[in-house]
């Protein structure tokens, strides 16, 4: 029996292909490899850029992007919040507007939200203009500033409300023109200058607008409504006031005119007290006549 | 490349050949299974570069081909094999020794897998038992051990086999 299996291992171990088979074999070979060419240089380079990748994104990036994230959370985290409430003049009103504000602003994607966005820190503006005030730490360097400032997110605005309607979206750009005229009111002479010019068309379109959205579309953003209510109520008052103003002595009442300003601002909450405080407005500038 | 790959076939196409026969116990089967082992390793090496260990990557591809086809076949049962009057070719075997060595094939084939394969490195292939090691990653001593195992185990069914008949 041993000899049976020694003798098969034997033989088993003398098999070997006949030539013929053997060509036979090294021909369909080749042809496979013919038809499946290495594909040395794709391989290596894809190999080679990947293994970069890799490596960029496992040792160099995370770090630097986990420090920076890091640091952005400590400031934005902890100063930041201190310095939402800084006014000008303030140590941390700097990082307020530039670095809190730059990173809100950046959220906003969609030229819509730009504007939005510009419109808010107008108000942010005018509100810490209000809070200074009322401290009595209204300076003329921080006026200017806060003028500069606001002009600028105005021009932003208007530029936004030109793109917007240049995209066919006219009822959002006019709502966002009345919105700025509704914050900024007469503040600055060359807006107002514009006012007398665009905010009669203006008012006379939302008007249309106003009309029409009651009748027909019940079903639309009431928040939009509302919002150009008001901007077209107070459009029609800056109108008035405007005209009002041309025809008295400017020069003699600034201070007349914030006055003014703060009460338009305030009444802009309901459209019943800003026709009240149309009249009143109305009134005192006669008084003052 | 392509060169050394052929190189690698005139030098192996021998030993994986007789390796296949002692698995599956037919020429043409044999001879299909290197084919497709060296086509299998070809398509692997024009995809992902070139390998290390030539022999024992052939070895692995070839191992996976046999136990692929083992489980073709294994509603095949021995009786139909015997039938068929069992295709195993040697160099040449006496006619008197074409049943015994039928015997033999169908012992060996009733093993396990990692005993017919250490089997046919050992016999068909002729690979020393360094050799085997490094390749199925266990200590000389360990192939040893297994290689007798095998064996006693083919002769306890020889055996049986003798016996029963």
């Amino acid at each position: 029996m041993k000899d049976t299996l020694s003798q098969f291992l034997d033989r088993a171990r003398q098999a070997s292909l006949s030539e013929e088979e053997c060509r036979g074999m090294r021909q369909h070979i080749l042809d496979y490899m013919t038809l499946h060419p290495v594909e040395v240089r794709v391989g290596e380079v894809g190999r080679h850029q990947k293994q970069r990748r890799t490596r960029r994104i496992f040792t160099n990036r995370p770090i630097a992007m986990i420090t920076s994230a890091l640091i952005a959370l400590l400031i934005t985290g902890s100063v930041s919040y201190a310095a939402e409430g800084s006014l000008p003049g303030d140590t941390l009103y700097p990082l307020k507007v530039e670095v809190n504000e730059r990173v809100m602003g950046a959220l906003a994607i969609t030229d819509e939200d730009e504007a939005e966005f510009a419109l808010s820190l107008i108000e942010k503006r005018e509100s810490e203009r209000e809070a200074l005030r009322n401290k009595g730490k209204l300076d003329d360097d921080t006026k200017i500033e806060i003028d500069s400032e606001v002009s600028v997110h105005v021009s932003e605005v208007e530029s936004l409300a030109q793109t917007l309607r240049d995209d066919g979206k006219d009822d959002v750009a006019t709502a966002l023109l009345l919105e700025v005229r509704a914050l900024v009111g007469e503040d600055s002479d060359d807006v107002e200058e514009e006012e007398g010019v665009t905010s009669g068309a203006a008012s006379a379109e939302i008007v249309e607008n106003t009309s029409s959205n009651t009748s027909e579309n019940t079903s639309n953003n009431t928040s939009e409504n509302s919002s150009t209510n008001t901007s077209s109520n107070t459009s029609n008052n800056t109108s008035e006031n405007t005209s009002n103003n041309t025809s008295h002595n400017t020069s003699s009442n600034t201070s007349e005119n914030t006055s003014i300003n703060s009460s338009i601002n305030i009444s802009n909450d309901s459209n019943t007290s800003l026709l009240e405080v149309t009249v009143e407005a109305g009134v005192t500038l006669g008084d003052d006549d | 490349m392509q060169e050394e790959f052929l190189n690698a076939y005139e030098k192996y196409h021998d030993e994986l050949f007789r390796y296949a026969l002692l698995r599956l116990r037919t020429r043409d089967d044999a001879r299909d299974a290197v084919q497709e082992t060296f086509c299998r390793a070809w398509s692997h090496i024009a995809k992902e570069g070139e390998v290390l260990h030539m022999r024992g990557f052939l070895y692995q591809i070839l191992r996976r081909i046999v136990i692929d086809e083992y489980r073709k076949h294994t509603t095949l049962s021995l009786d139909a094999l015997e039938e068929d009057g069992g295709e195993f070719v040697g160099a040449e075997p006496a006619p008197n020794t074409v049943a015994e060595s039928e015997l033999v094939g169908r012992a060996i084939a009733t093993l396990s897998q990692d005993d017919q394969s250490v089997l046919a490195l050992r016999f068909a292939s002729g690979l020393e038992p360094k050799e085997m090691s490094e390749m199925l990653g266990i200590s000389p001593n360990a192939v040893s051990v297994r290689i007798d195992r095998a064996l006693k185990r083919v002769r306890t069914l020889l055996h049986l086999n003798v016996h029963s008949s």
